[in-house]
């Protein structure tokens, strides 16, 4: 844990990271914050195994000392004496356990950075201008408070409460310069839906589940150097790009592509994203609506 | 042995916009004949190809090919040599054919491929005042990615 650099320990606390580097100082910057991520959840599970096996040692240990408490003069001392000496060092390993799993928790709980976002730099790599500096704005907290859009409580049905909490979260913003000058544009919103839903069963008792849902929506936008390419409205409204696509040609010759894609997933845990393919398939589409300027202009 | 002191690498690089990989040369691409640079050497079946070449071999499938390398040209051994620009030129072809998109092409057009045919509409071509020199230079015939001559 010690050979990382501050401004990954930062980021890691903060769940934020922002900064305008070359390609392979983010690349780096990013692997570290993967390694480091990594690193800090399996020492977390490992504090929290330890705790759940003290606990559930401490509680059987705790019903013997119970057992044996009441009878201290059948025994020999030395028993009494192991028995309660295993029960401080089990409650002294439980609070060890949880103090670790507390530690070690960090901010960063989205996993969006390292399923989508180094891939799709590493093949974008080769499109870059030389020696340029690309800008990122990372914020890879996730659904937190500070995010939270609207919340409300819905007509229950069959249920006893019904919550709806919206979170939108943009996580990624980057603009990057590429070849001859044309510059590429990401914006990337999480909008979560989550769901708490709070039913009776038939025994009496209160059941809370919670269900997620997650809306990305990939925004992409070229700049081209007007020099060499413009937006070509006729190619824009091919059924290739706009398909799938809202778009929006904007008024100083760039081109704006939206996109939205949904998933379901099981927990805020689930790592469902929008894949690099998707990306890069969006820049095609960008890079699809360009075209040389007419001669003479 | 060629002298590959004046020429640059011809392979193509890049994704949304290719260009010329312009490292210096090291050999010709057996199939081509474009320089190539020694990141850009590629053996298919004992030939020594471009990743371009190298891609459409594999996609072919085995086959006969006509091996026109001259090893005596190669300035360093390419046996152990990783073949991974073969699969990014792949990688790079399927997307192209998935989203429908044809890649501007900024360097040399005297090579291209089933996706760049752009090369040929002279808006989108940037001259590169030393390719003609290098083609008389080289003694070559320009062909495109399948072998044929362009004059053909």
């Amino acid at each position: 844990m010690s050979g990382h650099s501050e401004p990954i320990r930062q980021a890691v606390k903060d769940g934020r990271i922002q900064g305008q580097h070359s390609l392979n100082t983010w690349l780096s910057l990013l692997g570290e914050l993967v390694r480091y991520k990594t690193e800090r959840e399996r020492l977390r599970a490992r504090y929290g195994k330890l705790a759940r096996i003290s606990l559930f040692l401490l509680s059987i240990m705790g019903a013997v000392s119970w057992v044996l408490l009441p009878q201290p003069l059948r025994l020999p001392p030395a028993i009494f004496i192991a028995v309660y000496a295993l029960d401080l060092i089990l409650a002294g390993m439980a609070i060890l356990g949880i103090v670790g799993y507390i530690w070690f928790r960090g901010k960063v709980v989205i996993n969006d950075f390292s399923l989508l976002l180094i891939p799709a730099l590493k093949m974008l790599k080769d499109d870059l201008k030389p020696g340029s500096r690309i800008k990122l704005k990372l914020d890879l907290r996730g659904p937190v408070k500070e995010k939270i859009l609207r919340e409300r409580k819905l007509p229950p049905g069959n249920y006893v409460k019904l919550t709806e909490t919206i979170y939108s979260d943009r996580w990624l913003e980057m603009e990057a310069v590429l070849v001859k000058g044309h510059r590429l544009i990401f914006r990337i919103t999480n909008k979560y839906l989550r769901y708490k839903r709070i039913r009776r069963n038939p025994r009496g008792k209160f059941k809370l589940k919670t269900k997620w849902k997650k809306i990305v929506t990939v925004t992409g936008s070229i700049r081209p150097n007007a020099q060499r390419l413009q937006v070509d409205p006729v190619k824009l409204n091919d059924s290739r790009i706009s398909g799938k696509t809202k778009f929006k040609s904007k008024k100083g010759g760039s081109c704006r592509l939206s996109r939205k894609y949904k998933f379901k997933p099981e927990s805020m845990a689930d790592s469902m994203t929008v894949t690099p393919k998707e990306l890069i398939g969006l820049s095609l589409n960008l890079c699809s609506s360009l075209s040389p300027p007419a001669p003479g202009k | 042995m060629k002298d590959f002191s004046q020429l640059s690498c011809r392979s193509k690089k890049g994704l949304l916009f290719l260009r010329d990989c312009a490292e210096l040369a090291s050999a010709w691409c057996g199939r081509c004949g474009r320089p190539i640079c020694s990141r850009h050497q590629m053996m298919v079946e004992s030939l020594l190809a471009c990743p371009e070449c190298a891609a459409a071999l594999e996609k072919e499938g085995p086959q006969d090919s006509e091996y026109t390398a001259d090893w005596s040209e190669v300035s360093e051994p390419v046996a152990d040599r990783p073949q991974d620009g073969v699969s990014e030129v792949q990688e790079r072809n399927r997307f192209y054919v998935e989203f429908g998109y044809i890649p501007f092409f900024y360097g040399s057009h005297h090579y291209y491929s089933d996706s760049d045919f752009q090369t040929f509409d002279n808006r989108f071509i940037e001259h590169d005042p030393k390719d003609g020199p290098i083609l008389a230079q080289a003694g070559q015939t320009a062909k495109n990615d399948t072998g044929d001559d362009l004059e053909s």
